[in-house]
């Protein structure tokens, strides 16, 4: 064709200026199949993500809002409580006249004895817990074996 | 291959059971009309199997919701050349040329490109449409390789349909002056 004289043809009739790498077209579908697949995974990744995430997120946070204020009030009631003991403590101090009589060592002395006394019971009690034990013990019978 | 009607593929397409197969229906019935339209705008053929499957996906997600208003075939070519266009204009834009520049580069591409056809006036054609302003080489590709009706041009375009006649025809000039002249 003389290109001084070039005149474009009216249609392409089927030219085709382009070539495509050999075999393209038969693996096309199957990786737009294998591509709408992956892209429908992601999809709900990503919908899980969206939908479960924020939800998990709300969760961790009212639950961790929940156990501090239920950690916050319990303290509260423990508080109220240690005070009831000491306003306890006072009207017996009071009751029993301690403050009228005792000087402040006394007091102290006085506390001290009643609370080595309760000490010493219990230990007596304790004694004679373990003494009846070792009455009714196998050891007991042992020893008494090993003599024979 | 069996053809398939568009109601087919669309009755297919809405059964959860047959989509998959109804899809791929369409990527074959389809592909190589697409493959060839976006081809001659991109030029690579790296860049227009990329630009097909984004076709194609974006078909996937929007099926479902298709009104039939034009046929399957208008509406996934309308895609493509939305694609085509907005690829060109990201290319421009990332490496900041000018258009010239980048018909240029496009067309050292085909000087190399080992997939085009070794006819020299072929080559010179496609350097003469690679000169022309972004639509008018959409329209030259629409009317003169795909022979697209003017109505079915303008539909995608949506540019009238004396317009389109009046771009081609200066597209045509516009080829032949190049091919005379170099």
């Amino acid at each position: 064709m003389n290109e001084d004289q070039f005149k474009l043809p009216e249609h392409a009739e089927g030219m085709q200026p382009f070539a495509s790498p050999e075999g393209y077209f038969d693996s096309f579908p199957n990786r737009m199949a294998y591509r709408v697949q992956a892209k429908q995974q992601k999809t709900q990744i990503f919908a899980f993500d969206v939908l479960f995430r924020p939800m998990a997120i709300t969760t961790i946070i009212l639950f961790v809002f929940g156990t501090a204020i239920l950690t916050f009030q319990g303290s509260e009631t423990e508080h109220s409580e240690n005070n009831a003991s000491g306003e306890t403590l006072l009207s017996y101090v009071e009751q029993e006249g301690i403050l009228d009589e005792l000087s402040e060592d006394e007091l102290v002395e006085h506390l001290l004895d009643e609370n080595v006394t309760s000490a010493e019971n219990d230990e007596d009690s304790l004694t004679i817990e373990i003494a009846e034990e070792l009455i009714n013990d196998d050891f007991i019978d042992f020893e008494t074996y090993d003599e024979l | 291959m069996q053809e398939f009607s568009d109601r087919e593929i669309l009755d297919l397409f809405s059964k959860e059971d047959t989509r998959n197969y109804a899809f791929n229906m369409l990527v074959r019935q389809y592909q190589q009309r697409l493959y060839w339209h976006i081809r001659k705008m991109v030029i690579v053929h790296d860049d227009a199997d990329d630009l097909l499957q984004n076709v194609f996906i974006k078909a996937y997600k929007g099926l479902l919701a298709f009104r039939e208003d034009s046929k399957i075939y208008t509406w996934l070519y309308k895609i493509a050349t939305n694609e085509c266009i907005t690829f060109l204009n990201n290319k421009k834009k990332r490496f900041f040329l000018p258009i010239v520049d980048v018909e240029s580069q496009l067309s050292n591409h085909l000087e190399n490109d080992p997939h085009l056809s070794s006819d020299r006036i072929q080559m010179k054609l496609q350097q003469a449409i690679l000169t022309l302003p972004e639509k008018q080489r959409l329209v030259f590709n629409m009317k003169y390789f795909d022979e697209m009706k003017y109505e079915e041009m303008s539909e995608i375009l949506g540019t009238s349909v004396g317009a389109l006649k009046a771009s081609y025809h200066h597209a045509v000039k516009k080829i032949e002056e190049f091919i005379k002249g170099n």
